[in-house]
């Protein structure tokens, strides 16, 4: 290889080994400005593990791509299902260059466009008697559609409502995704493939079928990428369905994978990034298995179905488990910036929050607050009413967020909501009723807020579990706030209750919120109750640790605000009730434990009843019975079986440290939120 | 070159010396015909065969050379990739040179 630079550059390498001779020890010659944060950043050549471009060992080199090699119609198929997990494993939150761009075959589309294919290498197709369009046509197309599907989901991508770098990777490392091809041109590209595999002289191509419903599947997701939301959202419907008919067909076909000398298998390089422009290193990916990239797609139909159904739905909710892409294309069409679901003023939102939450209608609301008889409403209501927009807009943004930036967005504001509450309290006290139903709209109103709020709250504190953001010694307390927030929530719930008529939606969502908040403060008091025991740190360690741990609700903010916060938590009153637990035969935590959780488990089997009149939960149902209330039966379950069996090995001698024997097992797909235990075989033979 | 005239980085000498240590220190030629080359283009060869082409930043004692806003050039991709700041250590280094630049070429040659 020729030095690059030619003859311009002067041997300097005596200079550096002279200089490194007259250099003090700790020396470092820089450049003004840089620093050694800078040089951190350097990826150092020749270290395995950031250097993208070391030449590699014999056993890993792979045999240059050829992409005019004539290919079996399996291996084709085969092709196109890897490049389709390629695709799904971006998705899932990947770097282009260790997925997509494996996929040799996209970095040769013109070499393998029919028309500047020269005849030597077509002669090579017919002397094996392979069609040359499996190439030219399937392949070709079937690898620009996944490309094009590729560009179409970063547009979505990156506008801003999810992350880059964090939800998923944007880095293109110089390396085109058809930017400039229509998605039309593609389409009309994987329609000519489908014209050729569904002609009749091609009727003996082995795997046609198959070939033919993965370039159908293509065309599909092609359209339902290329979709413009929310406008064209009456199309996804209709494509969805398509999509699920070829995902099963193609599901059910068996691909011979290809043997071990077969050139498809070099169509897939793990190693690109080491020739392409790179910010920063990358290690190869095993991409996934090709029955979980089958659910990957489906995972994505269900969140294109799933955003479809948010324009219908009565309350909005989300699901963690799906893609950046589902997730930033439902903010989309959930807001515009000026209208809701691309249907509704942004007041809407409010109208809803007070009709799904207290059944109070939007107008009773604005008649009690008009400043004249002109109807137009008071200051304090206009800035109550904008607050809470704001508030309830930003809330439902966080929601399409990860989890972690979602709690982020919690502790800021929930600050916010106690204002708000405040605001509320003084807006209603000021307004006379006129009758019982305006004493009972002012009574809701604030009440509502606070609902909200536990909410709020109480997320903040279970997301910590879910993060596993909570050291062992931290989590007595988690539990023990916890237990006080649902314990004044549910005193809200209750007073909200006593002034939501019967047989609205309203009051059975919130009967339902009645249950889920006692069953969870149980639960978290039964926790409590087992995992506290005496900590190592002395109490002002432990006090700066916790004022570090909650400052999202110990800020100086709620200060200036008259109405004293009702989920301020107490670290004194837990002191307390940590030393009387810990004080506490074993025996008796036990028995108090049990029965707690004897009071969770039948709660939780009639909260699955309840579930099934609430409205708010139309759209995730069955996951939150199957899914989210089993995982709470299993770890309740768990916990109570592993109790009786230390209560019945409990006496005097060895009770006092058997609870602390108890090992804590964090199963996050079980439930996030409570752990399961076991007990050391010896504690019980 | 601004760096050349540049004072260097308060890094390279210890702080608390006083002015007359300074005074007593040994010239250092090879040291300041080296500080000339900061934030000149380097191209260094290394012994996997690859080359690297970029703006030379920062070096210590053990040689090991940073280079800002590179390219790496090898078999596999001769006609180069954007690498972005790279640390070449000198166990793999077998050549390195300076992007030419008629004014320095005194400086070197006395060298």
């Amino acid at each position: 290889m020729e030095l690059p630079g030619g003859s311009q550059f002067k041997d300097v390498t005596q200079l550096f080994q002279d200089a490194s001779r007259e250099m003090d020890d700790d020396e470092l010659l820089m450049v003004d400005g840089f620093t050694l944060y800078d040089a951190m950043s350097a990826v150092e050549i020749g270290d395995p593990r950031m250097d993208s471009g070391a030449p590699l060992p014999e056993s890993q080199r792979q045999p240059d791509f050829d992409p005019l090699t004539p290919l079996l119609p399996e291996e084709v198929c085969w092709i196109l299902d890897r490049s389709m997990a390629c695709e799904m494993h971006w998705h899932a939150g990947n770097a282009l260059a260790q997925t997509v761009y494996t996929c040799l075959y996209m970095h040769h589309l013109a070499t393998i466009d029919l028309d500047s294919i020269p005849s030597e290498a077509r002669r090579r197709f017919f002397d094996r008697g392979l069609p040359i369009q499996l190439t030219s046509l399937v392949i070709r197309s079937g690898v620009m559609g996944m490309v094009k599907c590729c560009d179409l989901a970063y547009r979505e991508l990156v506008k801003g409502n999810v992350h880059d770098c964090e939800d998923w990777q944007g880095e293109k490392s110089d390396t085109s995704l058809l930017e400039s091809v229509t998605p039309q041109r593609v389409m009309m590209l994987l329609g000519d493939a489908e014209l050729w595999l569904s002609q009749d002289e091609n009727r003996d191509v082995p795997f046609r079928t198959e070939l033919l419903h993965r370039i159908q599947l293509r065309g599909i997701l092609l359209r339902l990428f290329s979709l413009e939301m929310p406008r064209k959202l009456p199309f996804v419907v209709p494509l969805l369905a398509e999509a699920r008919q070829l995902l099963a067909l193609v599901r059910g076909q068996t691909i011979p994978p290809p043997q071990e000398a077969s050139p498809a298998l070099h169509a897939f390089d793990p190693r690109i990034t080491r020739r392409l422009h790179s910010i920063m290193p990358m290690r190869p990916l095993i991409i996934p298995p090709q029955a979980e990239t089958w659910n990957a797609v489906e995972g994505l139909l269900d969140g294109w179905e799933m955003t479809v159904g948010t324009l219908h739905a009565s309350s909005l909710r989300w699901k963690l488990s799906r893609p950046p892409f589902i997730r930033s294309l439902t903010q989309t069409i959930f807001s515009d910036g000026s209208t809701i679901m691309d249907r509704f003023a942004v007041s809407w939102l409010v109208e809803h929050f007070f009709l799904e939450l207290a059944h109070i209608s939007f107008g009773h609301i604005v008649s009690l607050f008009e400043k004249n008889s002109f109807g137009s409403p008071s200051n304090s209501f206009e800035e109550f009413h904008s607050a809470l927009t704001r508030l309830i807009v930003q809330h439902i943004w966080a929601s399409y967020h990860n989890r972690p930036r979602q709690r982020r967005h919690s502790m800021k504001t929930v600050i916010d909501w106690h204002e708000l509450y405040d605001h509320a309290l003084a807006m209603t006290a000021r307004t006379k009723p006129r009758d019982s139903a305006d004493s009972r709209v002012l009574k809701c109103i604030p009440l509502a807020i606070l609902h909200w709020r536990a909410g709020i709250a109480r997320d903040i504190v279970l997301s910590g579990f879910e993060l596993e953001l909570h050291a062992p010694d931290e989590r007595p307390f988690a539990y023990w706030y916890l237990s006080e927030i649902l314990q004044t929530h549910e005193e809200v719930l209750k007073e909200l209750l006593s002034a939501v008529p019967e047989d609205t939606p309203a009051r059975n969502h919130l009967l339902v919120q009645e249950q889920y908040v006692a069953v969870l403060k149980e639960m978290s008091l039964a926790f409590f109750t087992i995992l506290t025991c005496s900590s190592k740190f002395d109490p002002a360690r432990r006090w700066s640790n916790f004022v570090v741990r909650y400052k999202w609700a110990l800020r100086g903010r709620y200060k200036e605000i008259s109405t004293p916060d009702p989920f301020a938590p107490n670290y004194r009153t837990f002191l307390r009730e940590e030393k009387n637990i810990i004080e506490e035969e074993q025996g008796k935590r036990i028995q108090k434990a049990l029965r707690l959780l004897d009071s969770t488990l039948p709660r939780l089997v009639q909260l699955g009843t309840l579930a099934e009149k609430d409205i708010a939960l139309q759209l995730c149902r069955a996951e939150f019975t199957q899914h989210h209330l089993a995982g709470l039966i299993l770890v309740s379950e768990n916990v109570r079986e592993h109790l009786v069996l230390l209560s019945g090995n409990t006496d005097t001698s060895t009770s006092s440290s058997s609870l602390e024997q108890l090992r804590v097992i964090w199963d996050l797909e079980v439930c996030p939120w409570f752990p399961k235990v076991e007990v050391p075989s010896h504690r019980i033979a | 070159m601004s760096s050349a005239s540049s004072p260097p980085p308060s890094s390279q000498s210890p702080s608390p010396s006083p002015p007359l240590l300074h005074a007593s220190r040994p010239r250092r030629p090879a040291v300041e015909a080296l500080k000339d080359l900061l934030n000149r283009t380097l191209r260094i060869a290394c012994s996997d065969g690859r080359v690297f082409v970029g703006t030379f930043v920062c070096v210590d004692k053990q040689l090991h050379i940073i280079l800002a806003n590179t390219d790496e050039y090898s078999m596999s991709k001769p006609e180069g990739r954007y690498v972005t700041m790279v640390m070449v250590p000198w166990r793999l280094v077998v050549t390195i040179s300076v992007y030419g630049d008629s004014d320095d070429e005194g400086k070197l040659d006395v060298l």
